[in-house]
């Protein structure tokens, strides 16, 4: 039997039980799933000839105004949308249009800054371009990166309107305790929560056509759960000492330690779904929270000590008791 | 002497990936470094103006990495339908 009519017989039997829906799309005959390292490395490759693609684009022709990126912008994600949509098997004209659409998405960031002059400004217009492309591009990969680069940047946006942009005079951010946590949670919670509905909602969205945009949103969302801290405060952890004389508090500091928990939350969500690629990935987020934790200032050594052995005690407790439910449970079964 | 010493790795590495068919993230972690070390190669000895260089290493990151991913591709289709991996 071919695998197409083997496929459509299986596709009819689920129609006939009322498990899928008549209008569901045919699932691909042939093998799309590609293991997440070649997507790592075509997705970096990509990225770099997006770079060059802009800088190539720039210099021929020195678009020094909004405008003139803006139009840049748009015309390389259009034609990166063309290359999608007219050759969805070629991995040649994919490759090429992820460079379009990341030269396209870099001229129109270069364009959102030249409108609003501030970081907080852009980063809002650029997730406002993410959620777009994540309805309009038509390939797994650029939405997935749509949806990652969406949550990053609305964690900056979150992050530069409530304590400024960073500056490279010496003046060091200050945060609270208590808007520290409420601005962390009012980022990642949504993105939590979210998660969390997509992946109990899996069988009635993979039988009908938001499959398509689910699924690499799904995976979008656990890599900016597993490293999106982290990326929202990179030069934070560069700043390795107080200038001389003054001293100052930042309990954005505890934001590393409150990402290592969504790391843990994203590796639950690629336990879900059984992807051992992401279980790793966000298992290296975790640790590299640990580190960041670390080297970000705003607390003293011992307050932080303090607190990582508040939180190894609120771990071991919790290892206890998720091992007595295990063996509860095992108990309990017949 | 690197050079040879590199290409004598990778050889290695390839046959005995090939000969294992249990996984090929050896040869995408392979595919990987040759991209870099390509890219950075053409860098090093192409002299071309500034506008020439960036179309040309844009145009190469999308061809080498188009080959190494069709490449690594045709071998995970080949040793699933034998069944080889999962």
């Amino acid at each position: 039997m071919k695998p197409s009519s083997s496929v459509a017989a299986l596709t009819e039997a689920l129609v006939e039980r009322g498990m899928i829906q008549a209008e569901t799309p045919p699932p691909a005959t042939t093998s799309t799933d590609r293991p997440w390292f070649i997507s790592i490395v075509l997705g970096i490759a990509g990225w770099l000839a997006g770079l060059f693609a802009l800088l190539f684009v720039s210099l021929l022709f020195k678009p020094e105004s909004a405008a003139g990126f803006s139009v840049a912008g748009i015309v390389m994600l259009a034609s990166a949308y063309g290359l999608y949509a007219v050759d969805r098997e070629s991995a040649f004209f994919d490759q090429l249009a992820l460079a379009l659409s990341i030269a396209g998405q870099l001229a129109l960031s270069v364009a959102a800054w030249e409108v609003t002059e501030s970081a907080g400004g852009t980063a809002a217009l650029v997730g406002i371009m993410q959620g777009v492309l994540l309805f309009v591009m038509p390939n797994g990969l650029a939405k997935l990166l749509s949806t990652f680069f969406a949550c990053i940047a609305w964690a900056l946006a979150v992050r530069f309107a409530w304590w400024g942009e960073w500056s490279f005079d010496g003046t060091r951010t200050q945060a609270a305790l208590v808007p520290a946590l409420v601005g962390w949670l009012v980022i990642w919670i949504p993105i939590i929560v979210l998660t969390h509905v997509l992946i109990a909602r899996e069988s009635p969205w993979m039988s009908s056509r938001w499959r398509r945009i689910a699924r690499p949103a799904l995976t979008g969302l656990i890599l900016s759960l597993a490293v999106g801290t982290w990326v929202s405060e990179p030069l934070g952890s560069l700043q390795f000492w107080a200038p001389p004389g003054q001293t100052y508090t930042n309990w954005l500091t505890l934001w590393p330690l409150l990402a290592v928990g969504a790391s843990l939350f994203a590796c639950i969500s690629a336990f879900r779904l059984r992807h051992r690629g992401l279980i790793g990935f966000t298992i290296a987020g975790a640790l590299l929270h640990v580190v960041q934790f670390y080297f970000l200032l705003g607390a003293t050594l011992l307050m932080k000590s303090l607190i990582m052995l508040a939180v190894g005690a609120v771990l071991l407790l919790a290892a206890t008791f998720l091992r007595r439910q295990g063996i509860r449970i095992e108990g309990d079964a017949p | 002497l690197v050079l040879i010493v590199l290409i004598g790795i990778f050889v290695a590495v390839a046959i005995y990936t090939l000969r294992q068919r249990r996984d090929v993230f050896p040869l995408a972690l392979m595919a990987g470094s040759l991209i870099v070390l390509t890219t950075s190669g053409l860098i090093e000895h192409i002299d071309f103006d500034e506008i020439g260089i960036f179309f040309i290493l844009a145009l190469w990151l999308i061809a080498s990495s188009t080959a190494s991913g069709r490449l690594l591709m045709s071998i995970v289709r080949a040793w699933r339908a034998d069944g080889d991996v999962a």
